[in-house]
């Protein structure tokens, strides 16, 4: 089988993530319901569940590469549909 | 003993036309089954008997001393049974007419008015045959509780019952108080709001124990050997010297064996920095996270969770506790070094009860990280660990690095010796293996079926662990905390108290000469006509909760106090000598002869059903309640439980005329629903030994049926009892009708 791909987690990009308006970005606990209500989350690559994991383990390179934050057009359904707290933000950076 | 007082039977019947029953039934005629053909002097019929006027009825005809033995033939003997309580010298039957019969069968037709009388006749038949029980008493029962294990289940078991009162006598095998909890940092959350560690109380509670005058601590006692039973438990115990002292009833709370971490070789165990969750507790508590390879600060820890657990090759079960130790030991990570990280891959964070909110907790802290996966692999690379995880939430194989891996395992119950108990069920256990869990058992009981209270599933003893918590397959003895089920220490000290609570009801139940459980405050017991037993030993052998023991020449020694009153000897016996008072061969045998039997012109045929007066009795009761209507050709027997079924009973039934036979027990099998393990079970291996019977007789196999039947599938009932008597109209009727 292929070599997996060494995953580093950065607790300081968590951090700078939490004190810039992502401060409840580690309550995600994937379920999955944002990906499913939202209206323009690709098929292949569901959004933004995988952006929050990414997010909490603090995958910097992997964030800064994704480019679908931009389809985001900011319903908020990924957020009302959110089970763990209103105040969940997707963007979690951009509250 | 009780003095006995034999006295004259006055009967009374007393029926009540309420309910829809004087709708459904000809009342007159009824009574005159009672005081014309069964020649009962007393018998009155009343439109509301549970009502004052009716109750008082039945009262004043008990203090005018012109009845002493009762019948109420009214409504189901699950119903108003606080109402229709006359006192314990009293002879009390009660007759279901009403779901039994009214309710469940069409009104005024001749079928309906013949069931309600044949329920008569059982009734009265039965009252004949059986007495009113006489407790069976012990001389000096002793209310002394004796708590096995001095850790955080035996410690607050061992209190709770000193601070009600009782002399507790608290063994432990090592040379000091507090178990497991002895090697704990912290401990989880312990109240509101349940998100913060706290500190180890233990000592606290080992003090509190040390300054109870009720508590008598014994450190590096072992117990040599248990003799007796409940109320009677001789007990000898050593520590350098032997000594002995009487128990009334025993909590086992032996805790638990960490699962063999050396064994999850494929998590790398045995690779240096790979270690256990108790290992690592260790390490915190010494405050040296530190890899033990080279004493580098360990600042990437990868947690491993279901390490060796839900895992067909190793525990099949959860411990349940694993994923908030896991937790736990992530924040001593976190508070050690600021910079580290703790990396949880888990196979679902079962982090049950209140320990749910300090999960949330902990997933809020920056530095821990969480991902669902399957571990594939943990090798050494350099000086470092990688584990190689897929199906991770990142949606693909991901590998990490580490410092130090732990491996969260779990619980093997502390029953039993280690190398033995979860491996095998008890069921298949054969002889040697007996012996082998002899050389280590704990308890070392002097009883026939084995030195140990045996286990149901994965080493874990139990009786009935959804109806009947704590309790085992041992009267008098209760487990609590890991060694009965894997869990926490909060839920170890809720174990504890309610195995404290069963012990003190146990040695005062047992001193009044009364059952335990499930048959709570019945003071009938097992009587054995020993002159006539043929050594068989199948009352000792079947009893399901070793009440028998043998002597060398293989008879049979009772011990009423261990008993539950389930008559499975009495089912068991094939010679007939072992009866209760108010519980016979002779009385079901009665019941069975006392109906009026239509002959074989008359086209009208009858069955008969015995069912387990747990669960398939109150289906009836249930059928009823719901106005489900069935053949009015059955009659139902109930039985203490399906075990109590005797041969004989139905080889009465067959010669004398009944045209089928219904067994309605209990499921069987892994997931039982049996009060007494075992009844419904042995039941079915028994009728399928009535073919003799029916061969003698020349009669078809058609004529019996076994079922399982729950509460729940009371609306089964008319398939099932039509379906039946379908096959049996089809069968020439029974050619012993009128013998």
């Amino acid at each position: 089988m292929a070599q997996a791909e060494v995953i580093e987690p950065d607790a300081a990009f968590v951090r700078r993530l939490m004190e810039n308006g992502g401060d409840t970005l580690k309550k995600c606990f994937q379920c999955g319901n944002c990906s499913v209500v939202c209206n323009v989350t690709p098929d292949g690559a569901p959004f933004p569940r995988k952006e929050m994991i990414w997010a909490q383990w603090g995958l910097s390179r992997r964030l800064l590469a994704d480019a679908d934050v931009w389809l985001c057009h900011q319903c908020n359904d990924c957020s009302t549909h959110c089970p763990r707290g209103p105040r969940t933000r997707w963007p979690p950076c951009a509250t | 003993m009780a003095e006995e007082v034999k006295q004259e039977k006055k009967t009374g019947v007393y029926l009540c036309s309420g309910c829809g029953i004087g709708a459904a039934l000809d009342m007159e005629k009824l009574r005159k089954v009672a005081a014309d053909e069964m020649k009962v002097p007393v018998v009155k019929v009343h439109e509301f008997l549970c009502g004052p006027e009716g109750i008082k009825l039945i009262k004043d005809d008990i203090a005018s001393g012109a009845v002493n033995t009762v019948s109420v033939m009214a409504c189901s003997i699950r119903a108003k049974q606080e109402v229709f309580d006359f006192g314990e010298t009293t002879l009390l039957d009660r007759v279901d007419l009403r779901e039994r019969v009214a309710w469940s069968h069409e009104p005024n037709h001749e079928d309906t008015q013949s069931l309600a009388g044949d329920y008569a006749r059982m009734s009265l038949a039965k009252l004949k045959a059986i007495e009113l029980p006489v407790p069976f008493l012990l001389e000096n029962p002793s209310k002394t509780i004796l708590v096995v294990g001095g850790g955080i289940t035996g410690l607050t078991a061992a209190l709770n019952a000193a601070r009600a009162g009782y002399k507790v006598e608290l063994v432990e095998k090592s040379g000091q108080l507090g178990g497991m909890m002895n090697g704990l940092k912290k401990v989880l959350p312990q109240r509101p709001p349940y998100s913060g560690l706290v500190d180890n109380f233990i000592a606290d509670r080992i003090k509190e124990a040390e300054g109870e005058p009720n508590i008598t601590v014994r450190l590096n006692t072992v117990i040599e050997s248990i003799a007796g039973g409940p109320g009677m438990f001789d007990v000898t115990v050593r520590n350098g010297a032997r000594s002995q002292f009487k128990a009334g009833a025993i909590v086992t709370a032996t805790g638990f064996y960490p699962y063999d971490v050396s064994k999850l070789t494929h998590l790398g165990a045995g690779l240096p920095d790979v270690v256990s969750n108790v290992e690592f507790e260790k390490m915190a508590k010494e405050n040296a996270l530190r890899r033990p390879s080279d004493g580098k600060p360990a600042k990437r820890v990868v947690f491993i969770q279901c390490a060796g657990s839900r895992d067909k090759d190793h525990l099949p079960y959860c411990s349940s506790y694993c994923c908030a130790a896991s937790l736990k030991q992530a924040w001593y990570v976190r508070q050690g070094d600021p910079d580290a990280t703790a990396t949880i891959i888990y196979r679902d964070m079962r982090t049950t009860g209140t320990s749910e909110l300090f999960y949330k907790e902990m997933q809020q802290d920056p530095g821990v990280f969480m991902t669902k996966g399957e571990v594939e692999s943990v090798a050494r690379e350099g000086d470092a660990l990688t584990i190689t995880v897929g199906k991770t939430l990142l949606g693909e194989r991901i590998a990490v690095k580490a410092d130090l891996v732990v491996l969260a395992v779990g619980m093997v119950s502390g029953a039993y010796d280690a190398s033995v108990g979860p491996e095998k069920k008890e069921s298949d256990m054969q002889e040697s293996d007996w012996e082998k869990v002899g050389k280590a058992p704990t308890l070392k009981l002097d009883y026939r079926q084995g030195p140990e209270a045996p286990a149901l599933a994965d080493g874990f003893p139990d009786s009935h662990f959804i109806c009947f918590p704590y309790e085992t397959r041992r009267t008098g003895i209760y487990t609590a905390g890991a060694m009965r089920h894997p869990q926490d220490t909060a839920t170890a000290q809720a174990d504890a108290a309610g195995a404290a609570m069963k012990a003190i009801q146990c040695v005062e139940m047992t001193a009044r000469g009364e059952a335990v459980s499930p048959r709570a405050r019945d003071t009938s017991y097992p009587e054995f006509a020993l002159q006539r037993c043929t050594q068989c030993k199948r009352c000792t052998v079947e009893c399901p909760f070793g009440a028998i023991n043998e002597d060398e020449k293989l008879n049979p020694i009772p011990f009423p106090t261990r008993c539950r009153r389930c008559a499975t000897c009495l089912g068991a016996c094939p010679v007939q000598i072992i009866s209760f008072r108010n519980y016979s061969i002779g009385m079901v045998g009665a019941m069975i002869k006392s109906i009026e039997m239509p002959d074989e012109f008359s086209g009208k045929r009858r069955a008969l059903a015995f069912v387990c007066e747990n669960d398939a009795m109150p289906a009836f009761d249930m059928a009823g309640i719901n106005r489900l209507t069935y053949d009015a050709s059955l009659r139902i027997i109930p039985l203490r439980c399906m075990g109590s079924l005797n041969l004989q009973w139905v080889a009465d039934a067959l010669s004398s005329g009944w045209d089928g036979i219904m067994m309605i027990g209990c499921r069987h099998g892994d997931d039982y629903q049996c009060h007494n393990i075992k009844g419904s079970e042995l039941a079915t291996t028994r009728a399928s030994k009535v073919q003799e019977t029916l061969d003698r007789l020349m009669l078809e196999s058609e004529r019996i049926q076994v079922e399982s039947l729950q509460i729940t599938d009371y609306h089964k009932l008319p398939d099932l009892v039509n379906g039946f008597m379908e096959r049996i109209n089809k069968l020439d009727p029974n050619p012993y009708k009128g013998f």
